[in-house]
């Protein structure tokens, strides 16, 4: 329950047939049929918003519309804030939800591009020229390095929180735009690798004799070693295109991995190597890795056993990003991912979601000055992460410094959700954040797939517009002078020019440039 | 049989990927190998899947990690996290083992003839980890399988937040974590243990034990209120 009785649900007894389909597509259990076989309205409090029923309503009958906010009469004490202390005073819980921070917080909406016109080099012409979208992580330093096609990856989401068929979708999609497929904490599926690589079945993979060992084929993915080391082994790392060290992420920094156990069905028991139904909680920290020097030797170990053919990633959080930069550079690492707190999850205490971290924007250039500090901007890539929507607001994030950026939850939205933020209950209507057998016969990789693979060749074509009319070839000639900024927030965590003034505001922020 | 005896060189600059190199190189035809010198080297015998390594002496951090199916034995003390997310195989040091030996481990043998640190065989998810002398706080800290077995003392919290799995003591311990309660044994962890001492030829009587479980498999979020 992301904000309970947010909505309000209604049917239109005109056009109702009460043919039950609402009462058996709703998973939260909104509608009943009463004893005279006619659909009622029983539980409106419990609907999150998913809008499943309206979806498959054949009469059009039933409507689920937003609750009046009441921000303006109540002041502090709105309609979710007093649904949420109800919630903990009659369960002594905190509230957890999918998603990320849903706060206005300064995004990328308070940046806007610069145009090339007469003081710069002239716009360079979309339909008729070529653009350099292209990123290679790991250029120099490994045996394999990751070519990616496209500026944009799929960012790590595990299996569990994911279903089979969401996760299958990822790999084909990465498969399809030559990107990366990430597997997340929760361990490989054994679909996964062959898929990314443009094969069905590991059988079929090994038969071509081309995809095992590398170089790739198609796609790559990122296998994720974490906190919960769930379902790490020897195959998991030597499978892997790329092998991403996982410190924390955007939505709950510092938190660890949160499983709930009714998500924890028998292949996600399996895989992650933990009894079925309890509550897979990676712990916050590295239990094998108590400091920086620890986590030093043990990314060297890795490299040792997988003769570092591939390249190593690291995960932050929205923390201090200047200083988490630099010691991660000093771990050796080949590509750093900052997932800001606007980042998504499967679940989290809602007040962690809300209140921890930084945003998105104002990790970037602190990021992006510790790596030119100790002389590795463009070398180590930097992946931006943390409510990148569209192509828009990764130009904008390229622009800030990023060498590429990752997407989940507009990805999970490109498979269908409808970001009613009940991810943690295991029970999404459209097949994409749960293991319920019936609710995930309702995804269809291929068509899934597709659907992610349409979203990432839109989202490319915006970057190429965006960097061709700033006068640019190629997206690793952005930089903050094609941005500006609307907001005063903005320009002073980002450094980026204010609209208008025309320089950083305050001036500090010019060390930045 | 060879000998890997660390140079001054390889411990110069701790290149590990040397060392590593040597050892497979001899693995590859031989069955066992003995390494000298390296009691400096972190992550030695690292991700092997067969062979039998001979540590003399002392030994750094991370001996043995996700071991896959290799015999390591450790003559002398061993550092931090030994065995470290061992696949199996078997691990056998005759000294010590410092902080948080033998974590996420998913199956295989661990015995420590010596004491050990804090946060023994956390997050245990299979393997069967022996320690003949005392151990420190946080012993089995949220394990989910598998079973630790401590022939002396235990600390503080011992078995904090256990999932499953089973902890035996024949000693005494400060204190129990949450999530925790003790079990008469049952037959199956009398013949579990018997046939564990004789393998290992441990002088242990099974009724001498007492055993830890997990009072309930779900002590986070989805606790039943």
């Amino acid at each position: 329950m992301p904000i309970l009785g947010a909505y309000c649900v209604n049917i239109d007894y005109e056009r109702c047939t009460h043919c039950g389909t609402c009462v058996e597509v709703c998973p939260y259990k909104v509608y009943e049929k009463d004893d005279e076989n006619r659909v009622r309205i029983v539980n409106d409090m419990a609907c999150v918003g998913c809008r499943i029923c309206m979806e498959f309503c054949p009469n059009n009958a039933t409507h689920i519309k937003p609750a009046e906010p009441e921000y303006f009469s109540r002041s502090l004490w709105t309609f979710q804030t007093v649904e949420h202390i109800h919630f903990q005073a009659q369960t002594g819980k905190y509230l957890l939800r999918g998603f990320g921070t849903s706060r206005i917080i300064p995004h990328f909406d308070d940046l806007v591009i610069i145009p090339s016109q007469l003081a710069s080099p002239p716009p360079l012409d979309k339909y008729r020229e070529d653009c350099d979208v292209s990123v290679i992580i790991g250029e120099e330093t490994v045996k394999y390095p990751i070519k990616l096609k496209i500026p944009i990856i799929f960012g790590a989401m595990s299996f569990g929180a994911l279903s089979k068929e969401a996760k299958m979708s990822l790999a084909i999609a990465a498969y399809k735009m030559g990107t990366i497929a990430n597997t997340g904490e929760g361990g490989a599926l054994n679909e996964e690798y062959p898929l990314v690589h443009g094969y069905n079945t590991l059988k079929e993979l090994e038969a071509s004799g081309k995809a095992n060992p590398h170089p790739c084929n198609g796609g790559y993915l990122a296998v994720q070693w974490s906190t919960g080391r769930w379902g790490v082994n020897l195959d998991f790392l030597h499978n892997a295109d790329a092998i991403e060290v996982k410190i924390g992420q955007g939505a709950k920094p510092g938190m660890g991995g949160h499983l709930l156990g009714k998500k924890v069905v028998e292949e996600v028991a399996r895989v992650r190597g933990i009894p079925i139904g309890t509550d897979a909680l990676s712990p916050p920290r590295y239990y094998d890795a108590i400091s920086p020097e620890d986590l030093k030797v043990q990314i060297e170990i890795i490299k040792d056993i997988t003769d570092h053919k591939v390249p190593i990633l690291i995960k932050l959080g929205p923390s201090r990003p200047y200083h988490d930069v630099k010691i991660a550079v000093e771990l050796g690492v080949d590509a750093i991912s900052i997932d800001g707190m606007v980042g998504g999850t499967g679940a989290s205490p809602e007040s962690v979601t809300q209140h921890a971290g930084i945003p998105t924007i104002a990790c970037i250039p602190p990021a992006v000055k510790a790596l030119k500090d100790m002389g590795f901007y463009r070398k180590i890539k930097l992946i931006a992460l943390g409510g990148i929507r569209n192509g828009v607001d990764a130009f904008k994030a390229l622009a800030l410094g990023a060498d590429a950026v990752g997407i989940g939850t507009a990805a999970e939205i490109a498979m269908g959700c409808r970001a009613c933020m009940a991810c943690h209950q295991g029970i999404c209507p459209y097949g994409i954040t749960t293991n319920k057998p019936e609710l995930r016969a309702r995804l269809d990789p291929k068509k899934t797939s597709q659907r992610l693979a349409n979203l990432l060749k839109a989202m490319t074509d915006e970057i190429k517009i965006f960097t061709m009319l700033s006068g640019h070839r190629s997206i690793k000639d952005l930089s903050k002078e094609d941005l500006r900024a609307l907001t005063i927030n903005a320009a002073a965590i980002t450094g980026v020019k204010l609209a208008g003034l025309d320089r950083p505001y305050p001036q500090i922020w010019e060390d930045y440039q | 049989m060879d000998v890997v005896a660390v140079s001054a060189t390889d411990l110069i600059g701790l290149k590990l990927k040397s060392v590593s190199q040597k050892i497979k190189n001899i693995l590859e035809e031989n069955e066992t190998v003995t390494v000298t010198n390296c009691d400096l080297l972190n992550g030695i015998a690292s991700g092997l899947m067969r062979g039998e390594v001979i540590i003399k002496g002392s030994v750094g951090n991370y001996v043995g990690m996700l071991n896959s199916g290799a015999k390591l034995i450790i003559e002398g003390n061993v550092g931090k996290y030994i065995g470290d997310n061992m696949i199996k195989g078997e691990i056998i040091v005759k000294g010590n083992a410092d902080y948080c030996a033998a974590p996420y481990c998913y199956g295989g043998i661990v015995i420590i003839k010596g004491t050990c640190g804090d946060f023994l065989g956390t997050m245990n998810k299979g393997a069967s980890i022996l320690v003949e002398k005392d151990a420190g706080n946080d012993l089995g800290t949220y394990m989910l399988a598998g079973n630790i077995i401590l022939l002396r003392n235990a600390g503080e919290r011992v078995g904090n937040y256990l999932i499953s799995g089973r902890i035996f003591i024949r000693g005494k311990w400060k204190s129990l974590g949450n999530n925790t309660k003790i079990e008469d044994l049952s037959s199956d962890d009398i013949y579990f243990l018997q046939k564990f001492f004789s393998t290992y030829k441990i002088e242990a009587k099974p009724e001498e034990f007492t055993k830890i479980i997990a009072d309930t498999d779900k002590p986070f979020y989805s606790k039943k209120s």
